[in-house]
């Protein structure tokens, strides 16, 4: 009794800082609660896979890899900025990053452990994974890259832990609630912090060592992950570009899904004065830079071949551009990287508020346009199949223009609104890069498996198609749902923004707020 | 004596005919002596390890068709390749060596002219003969230029590189965690 009573309280700035550990209401439970549901859905679909082979997914002997290896490389690459951009951050003494960072780094924990997952659930007898240890042969990249992905999880892992030693000792002092057993965890993990000088300069260097290693680390395996496609001799992967394509790739969906928890934390701890505009706004520079790059790697990436369109890869191209991934393909180009520099760079111009001055370029125009379209292309042929077998196909009577002209039309009557609202453009512009980057995965690996070298020939006629069943998608929704399950548990045990690196804020209250460390209201 | 040479021309002219004939009996011998009618095919070991295929020509009535042409085919994933082109000897046989490790489900041998005969023997998926001696990098040398890190042995100076990356790391990793065992220890002593 005297021991709590003794128990010194956190601060107020303290406990808005860990109110992720603490708040939890009705709509917390009820999002762990469906993502768990997901998740166990997911493991049913595994374990009647387990049980009856991959012949229960669309995988066959041409499409052997399909939407679980999208997985792993679309994880392993959200995976890439957590720790890259922190240590980045860190090396270049940038003091904005410090509210951020940990947020980084866990998503790149928990992502880590569900992309390293997925070749397991790709391989139809997992019971053999040891023969990987036992026969791997050394020059094989997918060797490479079980050594590269191992030696970044355990360095990504001491990345997020080692600054987080001090915030533990603070938990271990002064977390009164809740159960013995997260006493015990926080006692365990602070290893006896004192904030003696001794230990703090042992921190501060293991840190400024870790920042120097991770870098390098986090480049290599995603180029080592690109190498399991460029080392193939296949029509798509057989390319030298594709080291530094994965890795601006990479960085470009982590950035976003950066973005995107930082928005949701933001919103559901009220952490408006930690989590700024300014942060925003500065993420909102490294996508739109990311971005470029990424852009011009993949327009480098196919007009080599595109150019030539030699024997081997013309059916691959012909697959891609005007094909059956033809749609998937622009639509991922368009919403994944193009949609998305437009989001972030158009509204910023000055003029833009001017547009609402032009009654049709309102939101309400656009938006009666936009449903009318929708009713007559989708909802009415849908709704009324005796019309079009009637021979009254609205389809057919629609110009192939009317469609973008209005996703034009309600572009720019929603620029105003997105001028307004940065973070809502930047967080939008955030979930369409991490869908376009799940898509261009996908797109990477089943396209090139579709148009082998030699034509698929004397094989059953659904061999040389490749459908996801409803175990895939059972297992990619559980994938998604366990990365999330991961990063929410890690945010209810841990503080999610470092507490005692926001305290280390600049001297003067200007310059904390032009760093944007805090907002105006915090100093 | 015009008697005389009269009957010299004729002889001489009788021998040329018959020479004449002859000949061309010498040269459609083999046409003379059977059409190709059947084509037997035969796969099998020879003492070096290595596949031969025989195939027997036979005309209708079962006697071996000697000088047929005999085209051996593999079926491939590119449709049906051909070998080689032999004749058969005396004993209506033509044979020829399949390629090492060639994994053939079919093979033809055709005989005669565009309606000729053939035959096809289905020889199942074998798996290719494994090498008797591991090719090591002096055989690799001739089929690649760079054939460093497709050996089927791991090159000791990729073995050397991986280790001093990955032995580098994770030698900073145990600095790291020696660095934290100070930490702790520090803490528990204050």
């Amino acid at each position: 009794m005297s021991t709590r009573q003794a128990t010194p309280r956190f601060s107020e700035r303290e406990e808005r800082l860990l109110a992720s550990l603490t708040a939890g209401g009705a709509g917390t439970y009820a999002l762990i609660g469906g993502l768990l549901a997901v998740f166990l859905w997911g493991l049913v679909a595994y374990a009647t896979q387990l049980r009856h082979g991959l012949g229960v997914t669309g995988l066959r002997d041409h499409v052997l890899w399909g939407v679980y290896i999208a997985n792993f490389v679309f994880f392993i690459g959200v995976s890439h900025v957590g720790a890259l951009m922190s240590a980045i951050l860190r090396l270049t003494g940038a003091e904005w990053r410090r509210p951020i960072t940990r947020m980084a780094e866990a998503i790149t924990f928990a992502s880590l452990l569900m992309g390293g997952l997925m070749p397991l659930v790709d391989m139809g007898r997992p019971d053999r994974l040891l023969n990987l240890v036992r026969y791997g042969r050394l020059q094989s990249p997918i060797l490479w890259d079980v050594l590269s992905i191992t030696t970044y999880l355990t360095g990504s892992t001491l990345f997020l832990y080692v600054p987080m030693i001090p915030d533990l000792a603070l938990l271990r002092d002064r977390y009164a609630g809740g159960p013995a057993w997260r006493r015990r965890l926080y006692t365990l993990l602070s290893l006896g912090w004192q904030d003696t000088p001794a230990q703090r300069h042992r921190l501060e260097l293991i840190v400024r060592v870790m920042a120097v290693i991770i870098i390098p680390i986090a480049v290599s395996v995603h180029t080592v992950v690109s190498w399991i496609f460029g080392m193939t001799l296949r029509a798509g992967w057989n390319s030298t570009i594709f080291g530094p394509y994965f890795v601006s790739g990479a960085l470009f969906s982590g950035a976003a899904a950066v973005i995107t928890a930082m928005a949701a934390f933001r919103w559901a701890y009220r952490l408006e004065d930690y989590i700024t505009e300014a942060h925003f706004r500065r993420m909102g520079y490294l996508l739109i830079a990311l971005g470029l790059a990424y852009g011009y790697f993949t327009f480098a990436e196919y007009l080599t071949p595109a150019y030539k369109m030699a024997t081997a890869e013309r059916g691959y191209l012909a697959a891609v551009f005007s094909g059956p991934f033809a749609r998937l393909f622009w639509f991922t180009q368009l919403t994944g990287i193009l949609l998305p520099l437009l989001l972030l760079t158009l509204p910023r111009i000055a003029w833009v508020p001017r547009l609402h001055r032009v009654p049709l370029l309102r939101p309400r125009p656009a938006l009666a346009a936009a449903a009318t379209y929708a009713v007559a292309s989708v909802v009415l042929p849908a709704a009324s199949p005796s019309l079009t077998m009637a021979g009254l196909n609205l389809n057919e009577w629609i110009p192939p223009w009317v469609l973008p002209a209005l996703a034009v039309w309600l572009f720019l009557a929603f620029l105003p609104v997105l001028h307004a609202r940065p973070i809502t453009a930047a967080v939008v512009a955030s979930l369409l890069v991490n869908v376009g980057a799940w898509l261009k995965r996908y797109l990477i690996v089943v396209p090139t498996l579709l148009n082998p070298f030699l034509p698929i020939q004397r094989a059953p006629a659904g061999w040389a198609v490749y459908q996801p069943t409803w175990v895939e998608w059972s297992i990619t929704a559980g994938a998604l749902a366990g990365f999330l399950l991961i990063y929410i548990g890690f945010s209810k045990l841990f503080p999610i923004v470092p507490i005692w690196e926001t305290r280390e804020a600049p001297e003067s209250r200007e310059a904390a707020v032009q760093e944007g460390i805090v907002g105006v209201a915090a100093v | 004596m015009l008697r005389r040479s009269r009957s010299g021309r004729a002889s001489t002219g009788l021998r040329r005919f018959c020479l004449g004939a002859l000949g061309v009996l010498l040269f459609a011998l083999p046409a003379w002596a059977g059409e190709p009618a059947r084509v037997t095919l035969r796969l099998a070991a020879g003492p070096d390890g290595a596949q031969w295929i025989t195939a027997r020509v036979t005309d209708a009535e079962g006697a071996p068709v000697p000088e047929a042409s005999v085209v051996f085919k593999l079926r491939t994933a590119f449709g049906w390749l051909t070998l080689e082109e032999r004749r058969t000897d005396a004993s209506g046989r033509a044979r020829t060596r399949l390629p090492a490790g060639t994994r053939a489900t079919e093979i033809r041998a055709e005989s005669g002219d565009v309606e000729g005969v053939g035959a096809i023997l289905s020889v199942g998926a074998r798996a290719p003969e494994s090498p008797r001696v591991r090719p090591g990098r002096d055989v690799l040398g001739t089929l690649s230029p760079q054939p460093g890190f497709i050996s089927p042995r791991p090159v000791p100076e990729l073995v050397a590189l991986l280790a001093l990356v990955l032995g580098g790391i994770w030698a900073t990793y145990g600095y790291v965690a020696w660095l934290l065992w100070q930490i702790r220890s520090s803490g528990s002593r204050s």
